[in-house]
C-alpha cells in the first residue's frame, strides 16, 4: 500500500515537473528575440513572404492560445509540428534517439567499468604512489574539456594510427561492427570526464565508510581485507555515487552538444541546439520535454537503487 | 588483309574507348559543414540545400564558372525584340527519374508553383514579372512578361527557380524527383545525404560518378582530418587558416576562387552621428581593409572599394577612393564636430566568427582615430531581427552574395527597397536604379551599374571590407572540379582516378 502511495505521489511530482519545465521553455523562448519565420527565410525576405510563412506556422495566433494547443497536444501524445523540418517532433526525436542512447550507455558502462577498479585501488592502497597517480589522473580527466579529448583521440586513433573513423555514424542495421568502429570515440571522450568524477568521488567515500563502526565490526571478525573493501565498504560508498551517476545519466540522455558537434553525430543534442538557433519552439518543446522526463526518470530509479544499496534506505519513507 | 587489320583494330579502340567513357564508377564523398534544410529548392533560403539539390534538378538555363549564361533544360532560346517574350526550346528526350520524359507543360507548372502564394517561396518577388506562360507544344515554353526585365534570364539560372516536375511536389522536400543527373537516395538529417547516378540522364556520358555521398561536418579541423585520413574526397569549404597545410600535403589539394560576394561594415544612414556623410567618410579612412583580408582571412580575398565583387563584369575599382589615411579621417571627424572622438556600436552576428573578427579588428583601428568602439555579439536570430528586419542599430558586420545581375544586388539601397536596411536615401540613385532595372543595352547597363557603385563609394554608405575567397579541398585523384559564381556544388563532370 505504502509502496502505492509512494509511487502514485513520484508520478505526479514528475509529470508536475516536466510540465513547469515545458512552460519556462516555451515562455524563455517567446521573450528571446528573434523570429523563426525570419530565420527561415534569411536576408532575403520580403515582408510579404515574412508574413505569409508566419500566418502558416501559426506564430500570428496569441502565445496563450499556441501554449494551449500544444498542451493539449501533448496529452494526446502528439509533440506538433517543427517548424524548420515540416516534420512530427515526436518522429525526429525518435530518429535521433538511437545515438544518444547508445552514446549514453556505452559512456556510462565505459565509466563505471574504469572507475570501480581504480577507486578501489586507489583507496585501498591510500596514501601511495599508485593513489596519487590515481587522484591526479581523475583531477586531470576532470580538468580536460570533452571536446579537447575529443579531438585528441580522433588525432591518435584516426589520423596517426588510422584505426578508427574521425567521427559520422552509420545506421547499426547497416553493419552493426562498423556501426560501433563510429561510437568507440565518442563513447571514449564522453565516458573519461565522467570516469575522472566517478573516480574522485568513489575513492572519498570508499575512505569515510572504511572509518565507520561496521567496518570496525567486520575487521575484528576477521573478515580479509579485501572482502571488506570489496564488498562492505564499496556497497556503502556506491550510494553518493549512484546520485552523481543519476545526475550524469539524466544530462547524457539529453545528447551531448560538443561531442555530437566534434564527431559530426546526429544525436538530440543538436537537434535542439539547432531548434534553439532557428527559434522552432516546437521542436525545442519536444526535445525539453523528452530531456525532463528522461532526467526525472532517471532520478526515480536512482531512488529505487538506494533501497537495494542500503536496505536501511526505504523508498516509502517520507 | 593489312586494310581489314587496321578497320577492325580501329574498330575495336573506339569500342574500347566508348565503353570506357560510358562506365560512371566510384563513390565521392563529399564534407559540408551544414546540412540541408529539406530538399524542395522551391521553399528555402539554405546555401546548404542549393549546394546539394542542383544536383538532382536542373535549371532552364545554366552559369559557366566564368559567369556566362549557356543553355540547360532549354537547348535554346530567343528573345523578342521588344524584350517582354522569352522562347524556351527544351533539349528533346529530357527523363525525369521517374522514367518518364519532361515537357514543356511541365516547367510551366513549376514556374506557375514558385508563384502559387501558397508555396511561399521566398524569392517569388523575382518572378512576379511573368505575366503568363504558353507551351505550345511538348519542347516549347514561352515566358510573357509584364515588362522588361534584364535580369529575367540570369533569374531562370540560380538554384531556386530549379524545375520541380509535378510529381515532386507532395514530398519535395524528402523524397525530390527532377531530372538533374543524380537520384536521391537517402537522407539522415545532420548526419548524411546519398545520391546515385542517374542512368537516363539528357546529357550524354554525364555524370561521371556512381554515387555521391555529402557528410555533414561542423567543426572545420575534424573536416580537415577526415580528409587527410581520406574518410572523405573533398572537403566544400575550407577555413582560411587551413588553406596552406592542404597545398602542402602531397595527397591533397586545394581548388580556389575569388567568390561571387562581399564582407562589409553595414552603417544606418539614418542615425546619428552615422547620418553625417564626413563621419562614414572618416569612417572609411580609418579602417585598413588589408589588414583585416590578413589577419582575419590569411590573406584569402582581395580589398573592394563598393557593394560589388571584382568577379562581377560589372565592377569597377573603387579601393583608390578611401586609402587608409587616419590623418584625414580625424581631419574629417573635426570638421563634422567630433574633434572629442565620437561613439559607435557595432553588433556582431554569432556563430559567424569571420564577421566577428572583422568587427573586433575594425574596432582597434577606429580607436586609433578617437572612435570608441562597443562591440555587441548578438545571435544570428537576433541579428536578424534587430538589425536586418529592425533596422535598430548603428553598424555591424555582415556579408552579402553577389547575384549574376547586378541588379538584384544593387537595388536594396533604393529608397523605397524594403531590403535598404541602411537606410540611404538618395533620389539621383533611385532614379539611376529604375533606369538599370528597365535597360536592356548592355553598354547601357554597364555604364548604370558602375555609376550606381560610384555613388555608394562616394557617399560612403557603408564601409566596403572585400571579396573572399571560396577554396575547396581534395583528395589529389579528385578531377573536374569547378567552382561557380552562384553557390552550387555541381557534381557532373567530377570524377575519381584510381
Amino acid at each position: 500500500m505504502h509502496m502505492r502511495a509512494y509511487l502514485l505521489r513520484k508520478a505526479v511530482g514528475m509529470v508536475v515537473t516536466v510540465l513547469l519545465v515545458s512552460a519556462i521553455s516555451f515562455f524563455v523562448l517567446q521573450v528571446i528575440p528573434g523570429d523563426p519565420a525570419q530565420v527561415i527565410l534569411g536576408t532575403e525576405a520580403s515582408p510579404e513572404a515574412l508574413q505569409d510563412l508566419r500566418v502558416q506556422l501559426g506564430l500570428d495566433r496569441p502565445l496563450r492560445v499556441r501554449y494551449w494547443a500544444w498542451l493539449k497536444g501533448l496529452f494526446r501524445g502528439n509533440l506538433g509540428e517543427s517548424l524548420r523540418y515540416q516534420r512530427p517532433v515526436a518522429e525526429l526525436l525518435w530518429e535521433r534517439l538511437p545515438v544518444t542512447f547508445i552514446l549514453s550507455f556505452a559512456a556510462v558502462t565505459l565509466a563505471l567499468t574504469g572507475a570501480l577498479p581504480m577507486a578501489l585501488l586507489a583507496a585501498r592502497h591510500a596514501g601511495s604512489p599508485l593513489d596519487l597517480l590515481v587522484v591526479l589522473a581523475s583531477q586531470l580527466g576532470l580538468a580536460l574539456p570533452p571536446f579537447w579529448i575529443g579531438l585528441l583521440l580522433i588525432i591518435l586513433f584516426s589520423l596517426k594510427l588510422g584505426w578508427l573513423p574521425p567521427g559520422g555514424y552509420i545506421l547499426p542495421g547497416d553493419g552493426a561492427i562498423t556501426a560501433l568502429g563510429y561510437l568507440i570515440l565518442p563513447s571514449l571522450a564522453l565516458s573519461l570526464p565522467l570516469a575522472a568524477h566517478l573516480v574522485w568521488l568513489l575513492r572519498q567515500s570508499i575512505l569515510e565508510v572504511i572509518e565507520r563502526d561496521f567496518i570496525r565490526t567486520a575487521r575484528a571478525k576477521g573478515l580479509p581485507e579485501n572482502l571488506i573493501y570489496c564488498r562492505h565498504a564499496l556497497r556503502n560508498a556506491l550510494i553518493p555515487t549512484m546520485t552523481v551517476l543519476g545526475i550524469h545519466m539524466g544530462t547524457l540522455l539529453g545528447g551531448s552538444i560538443i561531442i555530437e558537434q566534434v564527431f559530426s553525430l546526429p544525436g538530440l543534442g543538436r537537434l535542439v541546439l539547432f531548434a534553439v538557433y532557428n527559434r522552432d519552439w516546437p521542436l525545442l518543446q519536444g526535445g525539453v520535454v523528452f530531456m525532463a522526463t528522461a532526467v526525472v526518470l532517471v532520478n526515480f530509479f536512482t531512488d529505487l537503487v538506494y533501497g537495494f544499496l542500503d536496505p536501511r534506505i526505504s523508498v516509502t519513507d517520507n | 588483309m593489312g586494310r581489314l587489320v587496321r578497320v577492325v583494330i580501329v574498330s575495336l579502340a573506339v569500342a574500347l574507348l566508348l565503353s570506357g567513357v560510358g562506365c560512371a564508377k566510384g563513390r565521392l564523398v563529399v564534407g559540408v559543414p551544414a546540412d540541408v534544410d529539406g530538399l524542395d529548392p522551391h521553399r528555402t533560403v539554405a546555401a546548404a540545400t542549393f549546394q546539394v539539390v542542383c544536383n538532382i534538378y536542373d535549371t532552364l538555363v545554366e552559369v559557366t564558372p566564368d559567369g556566362r549564361l549557356v543553355p540547360g533544360l532549354a537547348a535554346s532560346w530567343e528573345i523578342s525584340p521588344d524584350g517582354l517574350q522569352y522562347t524556351f526550346t527544351l533539349h528533346r528526350g529530357i527523363k525525369v527519374h521517374t522514367g518518364r520524359e519532361l515537357r514543356g507543360a511541365d516547367v510551366a507548372a513549376s514556374f506557375r508553383r514558385i508563384l502559387d502564394p501558397d508555396t511561399n517561396h521566398p524569392r517569388a518577388a523575382d518572378y512576379r514579372v511573368i505575366d503568363s506562360i504558353e507551351t505550345p507544344d511538348a519542347e516549347t515554353v514561352i515566358f510573357h512578361l509584364k515588362e522588361k526585365s534584364p535580369a529575367f534570364l540570369s533569374n531562370l539560372a540560380m538554384g531556386w527557380a530549379a524545375v520541380v516536375p509535378p510529381e515532386a511536389v507532395g514530398e519535395a522536400k524528402f523524397r525530390p524527383i527532377g531530372t538533374g543527373p543524380f537520384m536521391f537516395a537517402d537522407w539522415v538529417p545532420d548526419s548524411h545525404l546519398i545520391l546515385r547516378r542517374f542512368a537516363d540522364y539528357f546529357r550524354p556520358r554525364e555524370p561521371l560518378l556512381e554515387d555521391v555521398v555529402f557528410r555533414v561536418i561542423p567543426e572545420p579541423s575534424v573536416g580537415i582530418i577526415n580528409l587527410k585520413t581520406g574518410a572523405v574526397d573533398v572537403l566544400s569549404w575550407l577555413a582560411p587558416q587551413d588553406v596552406v597545410g592542404v597545398k602542402a600535403d602531397p595527397r591533397t589539394k586545394v581548388v580556389e576562387s575569388p567568390m561571387n560576394g562581399i564582407y562589409l561594415l553595414a552603417m544606418n544612414n539614418a542615425r546619428p552621428p552615422l547620418n553625417d556623410r564626413r563621419v562614414r567618410q572618416a569612417i572609411n579612412l580609418a579602417i585598413d581593409k588589408q589588414a583585416i583580408v590578413d589577419g582575419v582571412h590569411w590573406g584569402q580575398g582581395r580589398v573592394i572599394g563598393s557593394h560589388m565583387p571584382p568577379v562581377s563584369p560589372f565592377y569597377v575599382d573603387l579601393t583608390a577612393m578611401y586609402p587608409y589615411d587616419p590623418e584625414k579621417a580625424r581631419q574629417l571627424l573635426t570638421e563634422a564636430g567630433y574633434e572629442q572622438g565620437l561613439e559607435l556600436s557595432i553588433t556582431l552576428p554569432q556563430p559567424y566568427d569571420f564577421h566577428i573578427r572583422n568587427g573586433e579588428i575594425i574596432a582597434q583601428q577606429l580607436e586609433k582615430v578617437g572612435i570608441r568602439v562597443r562591440l555587441e555579439v548578438m545571435e544570428w536570430g537576433n541579428w536578424l531581427d534587430r538589425v536586418y528586419f529592425g533596422q535598430d542599430y548603428q553598424a555591424a558586420t555582415i556579408g552579402h552574395t553577389g547575384r549574376l545581375d547586378p541588379d538584384p544586388f544593387l537595388n536594396r539601397y533604393a529608397s523605397d527597397s524594403r531590403e535598404n536596411y541602411m537606410n540611404y536615401q538618395n533620389p539621383d540613385y533611385d532614379e539611376l536604379v529604375e533606369l538599370g532595372g528597365a535597360t536592356l543595352d548592355m553598354d547601357e547597363r554597364l555604364r548604370i551599374y558602375r555609376r550606381l557603385q560610384e555613388i555608394l563609394a562616394e557617399d560612403a554608405v557603408a564601409v566596403y571590407l572585400m571579396s573572399p575567397n571560396l577554396a575547396v579541398g581534395m583528395k589529389a585523384n579528385v578531377s573536374g572540379w569547378q567552382i561557380y559564381p552562384i553557390d552550387i556544388l555541381n557534381l557532373r563532370r567530377v570524377y575519381k582516378e584510381e
